[in-house]
């Protein structure tokens, strides 16, 4: 089982784990500058409607925000819940499987964090 | 002279045939995952039996311009592969004499193996081996690119 925050950024919902998250918080709030988003990976996000918030990561190395435009609540996912992507068809996609919400929910792409070291470094 | 078990397919006005050994279901419109930063000629995944699957883009890896949308999809595995595209008609499975096959020499597109006449029109036969090949040596490429 995977326990995962659920995020809005670009009209989408994306889903990262919730170990790599220290600390939600709105962006007003934040003196944190090295904050990252999505629009790095093409993602169009020039119609936001909703709050910016920023999440302080962990746990990557370097300290890293991730600005995302809504916050839901975390939800824990059995293991046939998330699915894998597979990484040699996709290898520069920031993303690495697929998570089912169910309710004829379209599924949210679950970010892989590591993604943004690399690309940083 | 050996019978070849053929998928006949329809993409943008042309008749293509797919190997039948290949194909493992066919699905009406799925559902496409886009996934960011992914090739054109795979650009998502769909859903299927519990597994993400890659999406190629048929029209595109073949050269014949608009993207595919069509209304049915094709699942079909080689070798390990497991992969879907998506056709805008397809037909019952045919059987035809190897010897019914001539080299391209109609329709020069990538990926084409051969031809044939069937039902009045020429259809090519596409190797389905050699354009999931080049998709997994692009992945390598782009992963050594990263």
């Amino acid at each position: 089982m995977s326990r995962l925050e659920l995020l809005l950024f670009g009209g989408e919902r994306w889903a990262l784990a919730s170990h790599w998250v220290a600390q939600v918080e709105p962006l007003e709030n934040s003196t944190n500058s090295d904050t990252r988003d999505l629009s790095e990976w093409d993602i169009d996000n020039t119609s936001e409607s909703g709050t910016p918030h920023r999440l302080r990561m962990r746990a990557l190395g370097q300290a890293i925000s991730l600005l995302v435009y809504g916050v839901l609540t975390p939800r824990v996912f059995n293991s046939d819940e998330v699915l894998d992507l597979p990484k040699d068809i996709f290898p520069r996609a920031p993303v690495s499987g697929l998570v089912l919400l169910g309710d004829n929910k379209p599924p949210a792409l679950l970010i892989d964090p590591m993604r943004f070291t690399e690309r940083r470094s | 002279m050996s019978k070849r078990a053929l998928l006949p397919i329809g993409l943008e006005g042309r008749e293509f045939f797919i190997e039948a050994q290949y194909i493992r279901e066919i699905l009406g419109k799925v559902e496409v995952v886009k996934v960011p930063r992914a090739d054109t000629q795979v650009p998502g995944v769909f859903l299927w039996n519990g597994q993400a699957l890659p999406l190629l883009d048929l029209n595109f890896c073949l050269g014949l311009g608009a993207r595919s949308e069509g209304a049915r999809t094709v699942v079909s595995k080689v070798g390990p592969h497991l992969f879907g595209f998506s056709v805008d008609r397809l037909s019952e499975v045919v059987e035809l004499m190897s010897d019914e096959f001539v080299p391209v020499r109609v329709f020069e597109t990538a990926f084409a193996e051969a031809e044939v006449e069937f039902r009045g029109q020429i259809s090519t036969l596409l190797d389905l081996p050699g354009l999931i090949g080049q998709v997994m040596q692009a992945g390598v490429e782009n992963s050594v690119a990263r």
